[in-house]
C-alpha cells in the first residue's frame, strides 16, 4: 500500500509538471510566433517603402521599467494602397517610382510594464501625384488607445509583451534600424515565487527598395 | 503476490520513462529561444554586411571591406528566463563567385548590364561558448548557419 502511495505521489508529480512545461512552452512558442510575424511584416513594409519617406517621432517615447529606461519609438513608412494597379506608378520614364497614397506606422504603446504594437494602415487626405514627405501627422495619431487615431484604415495588435521598440532612420546609407525586445510573463511556478517569462532581444537592419531619388 | 509487484514495476518503468521524456523536453525548449534570437542576428548581420560590403579597388584576388569579416565579433541581447545577458558569438566570411559564361552569353555584341561582382556571404553565429562553436550535448545545436549570395556594387 506504501508503495502505491509513492507511485501515485510520482505519477501526479510528473503530471503536474507535465502541465507546467505546457505552459511554460505555450508562453515561449507565442512570443517566438509573435517576433517571427513582427520581423516578417516589418521587413516587408520597409523594403516596399522610400527612405525619403520615412520618419519616427520627433520626442522621445521613453518609460522606465525597474529603474530600466525603454523606448517605445513609432515609425512611418510610405506605402501603396494598391501595388499591382498600373495607376500607382509615375509615367516618368527615367524614375517609374511609385506615387505613395498611404502610410503604414508602427508604433508602442507607453503603457508599463509591457506595452503594446500596432501596425496600422492610414490614409491621410490624398495627394495629386502621391505623397512627397513622410507622415506630417505622426505625432498626435499613436495613442495608447489605437482607436483614437485618426485617417486609420486598418490596426492590427502585433504584440502585447512589449518592453522596447526603439527605432532609427538613417538617411546617410538608406537603412532602417529596429531594436525590439519583448517579454512575456506566463504562470507563477507552484510551491515558489518565480513566475515563468520568455525574453526575447533583437536588431533588424532595413534598406528600403523604393528610395527615389536615389541615395 | 507476484502480479501486484509486477503491476507496480510496470508503472514505476513508465513513470521514469514520463519523467526523462518531460526532462529533455524542457531542456529542449530552453534552447530554443536562444536559437530563434540566433537566427535573426544572422539574418540582421548578413544584411549589414551586404549593404556595408565594398570592393577594394584594384586588389587582387578580389577582396571586399568597410565590414570586419574573418573577424569573430559579439552581440548581448536578454533571452530566456529572468531576461539573462547571453553573448551571441557572430563570423562573417565571403567568398568571391565568378559567374559561368552562360550568365552572359555574348559579351561583347550583347552586355548585360554590369551588376557588380557575385559574392557569397556566409554568417556562423554561436552562443554559451567562447572559444569554439560545437553543439553542445543534450542541448541541441548551439551553432547556426546562414549563407547567401549578392551581388556588390564596384
Amino acid at each position: 500500500m506504501s508503495i502505491l502511495s509513492v507511485l501515485v505521489a510520482v505519477l501526479f508529480g510528473a503530471f503536474e509538471m507535465g502541465t507546467r512545461i505546457f505552459r511554460d512552452t505555450n508562453v515561449r512558442q507565442s512570443t517566438e510566433n509573435q517576433l517571427r510575424s513582427i520581423k516578417l511584416l516589418l521587413e516587408r513594409d520597409a523594403n516596399h517603402t522610400n527612405i525619403w519617406l520615412c520618419n519616427k517621432n520627433p520626442a522621445p517615447r521613453s518609460v522606465t521599467v525597474g529603474g530600466d529606461t525603454f523606448q517605445r519609438d513609432a515609425l512611418s513608412m510610405a506605402t501603396l494602397k494598391d501595388w499591382d494597379a498600373p495607376g500607382s506608378y509615375s509615367t516618368d520614364e527615367e524614375s517609374l517610382r511609385a506615387m505613395f497614397d498611404r502610410y503604414v506606422v508602427w508604433y508602442a504603446t507607453t503603457e508599463v510594464p509591457q506595452g503594446k504594437l500596432f501596425r496600422q494602415l492610414v490614409d491621410p487626405p490624398p495627394v495629386s501625384g502621391g505623397f512627397t514627405t513622410p507622415y506630417a501627422g505622426l505625432s498626435p495619431n499613436i495613442n495608447n488607445n489605437p482607436e483614437l487615431n485618426a485617417n486609420v484604415f486598418h490596426s492590427r495588435p502585433m504584440s502585447s509583451d512589449v518592453m522596447d521598440f526603439t527605432t532609427g532612420v538613417n538617411f546617410g546609407n538608406g537603412t532602417i534600424t529596429v531594436t525590439l525586445r519583448l517579454k512575456a510573463d506566463g504562470q507563477l511556478r507552484p510551491g515558489t515565487q518565480v513566475r515563468t517569462e520568455e525574453n526575447l532581444q533583437v536588431s533588424f537592419m532595413f534598406q528600403p527598395k523604393n528610395s527615389w531619388p536615389q541615395i | 503476490m507476484a502480479e501486484v509487484i509486477l503491476c507496480l514495476s510496470l508503472i514505476a518503468i513508465a513513470t521514469l520513462g514520463l519523467i526523462a521524456a518531460l526532462t529533455r523536453l524542457m531542456v529542449a525548449q530552453s534552447s530554443s529561444s536562444h536559437q530563434t534570437v540566433a537566427r535573426i542576428i544572422a539574418d540582421s548581420v548578413m544584411q549589414r554586411a551586404v549593404l556595408q560590403a565594398r570592393p577594394v579597388k584594384g586588389a587582387s584576388p578580389p577582396t571586399l571591406d568597410n565590414f570586419d569579416f574573418g573577424t569573430v565579433q559579439t552581440e548581448e541581447v536578454r533571452v530566456g528566463q529572468n531576461a539573462e545577458l547571453v553573448t551571441f558569438f557572430y563570423l562573417v566570411d565571403v567568398e568571391r563567385v565568378v559567374q559561368p559564361v552562360a550568365f552572359n552569353p555574348d559579351p561583347v555584341n550583347n552586355p548585360w548590364p554590369q551588376m557588380g561582382q557575385m559574392w557569397q556571404f556566409k554568417v556562423t553565429v554561436w552562443w554559451n561558448n567562447e572559444n569554439s562553436h560545437e553543439g553542445a550535448i543534450e542541448r541541441g545545436t548551439e551553432t547556426i548557419e546562414a549563407t547567401t549570395l549578392s551581388y556588390i556594387e564596384n
